[in-house]
């Protein structure tokens, strides 16, 4: 057990590098960047998402197989132009919504939305 | 006796590597710093199993004084918009730019009372935890602060949109708008055990139900058109706008548009008894 958490922190330790910009995960794709960004903004402390653990993740619909949704809020399509939208503005879709508008730009809703079709 | 010493030797031996190994990577700076990079996986259930077992150790001989009280939910209320809101937001409202990128991610308190005794939640506010972020709430404030927030996380248990919207033109004109309960709701969760969730179950086959919406134990050709109900008894939130508890859920059964006017899910005419027995069956969806 104590060298598996040894190693595991090891593990851990090797994805660091040293950095030469302020840019987060330089060099990543769209699907990389939206991960990070689904676990910075807590989208699974109230989603059930694939490949992102957080607690407790059942306050709103479970995203898991978020392509396959027909519909967004239960109000419009399922489409990458309505999912940024809905992200950037839950109450302009849906007024009364309890999904709060967590503030994000565009570039951040676009990434996100790259990752939660590619799962 | 050999035996006994090689495996002291071994152990030794292996404690003194691991010793050694901690410390070159805590040396090279190689732990993961970042509040924007996850815990990993073995971390994360570290984390949360010292917390469980740490919060139901020290609260344990706090007794809560009665918290359904519409004064102590009121008060509570004007303090959790004040000192909590920030990190832990508020239905359908974000927590606040400052707390945007904490590592861990403070959690929304809708289950807070699922989760937790009230002599927990009282010790959680009161101390704060450790690493986490969270502060202790219980500096310069009296015990009966403490359990005025903790009787409105209650409540936020079953509260709405609505209800909460409401609650906050209280707070600001100093008088309640007409229909806002402050209490807790009666749920209904006594109710629904004189229902069959078996019998739910063939009404949620016969209306057709499995078509639009993953549930499990009901097999049909799914188009995805609503949100999967699979744990339904866990979620929060029914349409994003009611809480989920017995009670609300018949009604939303049989008046979805009363709830959420734009709603794509059809009124299907169910009656009372009807909505009765579906919740039954949902309710019963549990890990
Ligand atoms: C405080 C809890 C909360 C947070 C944080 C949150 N959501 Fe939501 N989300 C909800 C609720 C509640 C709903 C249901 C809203 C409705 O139907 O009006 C919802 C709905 C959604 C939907 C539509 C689901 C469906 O089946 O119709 C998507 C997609 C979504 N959220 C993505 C996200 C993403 C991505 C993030 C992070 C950037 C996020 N949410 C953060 C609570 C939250």
């Amino acid at each position: 057990m104590l060298v598996k958490i040894i190693v595991i922190f090891f593990m851990a330790g090797c994805q660091v590098k040293q950095v030469d910009t302020l840019e987060v995960l330089p060099g990543a794709t769209s699907i990389e960047r939206g991960k990070r960004l689904t676990f910075s903004y807590g989208c699974a402390v109230c989603h059930e998402i694939s490949g992102i653990n957080d607690y407790p993740g059942n306050i709103g619909p479970s995203l898991v197989n978020w392509g396959k949704q027909k519909y967004i809020a239960g109000a419009v399509p399922n489409r990458m132009p309505e999912l940024i939208l809905w992200l950037k503005n839950p109450q302009a879709i849906q007024k009364n919504s309890a999904m709060p508008n967590l503030n994000m730009t565009e570039e951040e809703a676009s990434d996100i939305a790259t990752y939660l079709y590619s799962q | 006796m050999k035996a006994r010493f090689a495996a002291i030797l071994s152990l030794l031996g292996a404690g003194f590597i691991a010793g050694i190994g901690t410390t070159i990577f805590l040396e090279l700076g190689l732990y993961d710093l970042s509040a924007l990079s996850p815990h990993n996986e073995l971390e994360r259930q570290l984390i949360m199993f010292l917390k469980n077992n740490a919060i139901e150790y020290q609260s344990g001989d706090i007794k809560a004084p009665a918290l359904n009280d519409r004064e102590r939910i009121k008060k509570g209320f004007a303090l959790y918009e004040v000192q909590c809101k920030v990190c832990h937001g508020a239905p359908g409202e974000p927590r606040g730019r400052v707390s945007t990128g904490l590592n861990p991610n403070p959690p929304p308190l809708f289950k807070a009372d699922d989760h937790w005794s009230s002599g927990e939640l009282g010790w959680i506010i009161q101390n704060g935890l450790k690493m986490a972020g969270m502060p202790g709430v219980g500096i310069g404030q009296t015990d009966d602060d403490i359990w005025n927030i903790v009787s409105y996380v209650k409540r936020m248990n079953t509260l709405s949109v609505a209800e909460y919207k409401a609650m906050k033109k209280a707070l600001k004109d100093g008088v309640d708008p007409p229909g806002l309960e402050w209490e807790f709701p009666e749920e209904g969760w006594k109710k629904l055990k004189n229902y069959s969730a078996s019998e739910g179950k063939v009404l949620l086959k016969k209306l057709g139900c499995a078509s639009c919406h993953s549930i499990p134990g009901i097999k049909a050709q799914n188009t995805h058109a609503g949100p999967s109900l699979k744990e339904w008894k866990n979620r929060h939130f029914i349409a994003g706008q009611v809480a989920n508890y017995p009670k609300s859920l018949v009604k939303w059964l049989m008046h979805p548009e009363k709830i959420d006017p734009t709603t794509l899910m059809p009124n299907l005419d169910v009656t009372e008894e009807q909505a009765w027995k579906m919740s039954a069956y949902l309710m019963s969806l549990e890990e």
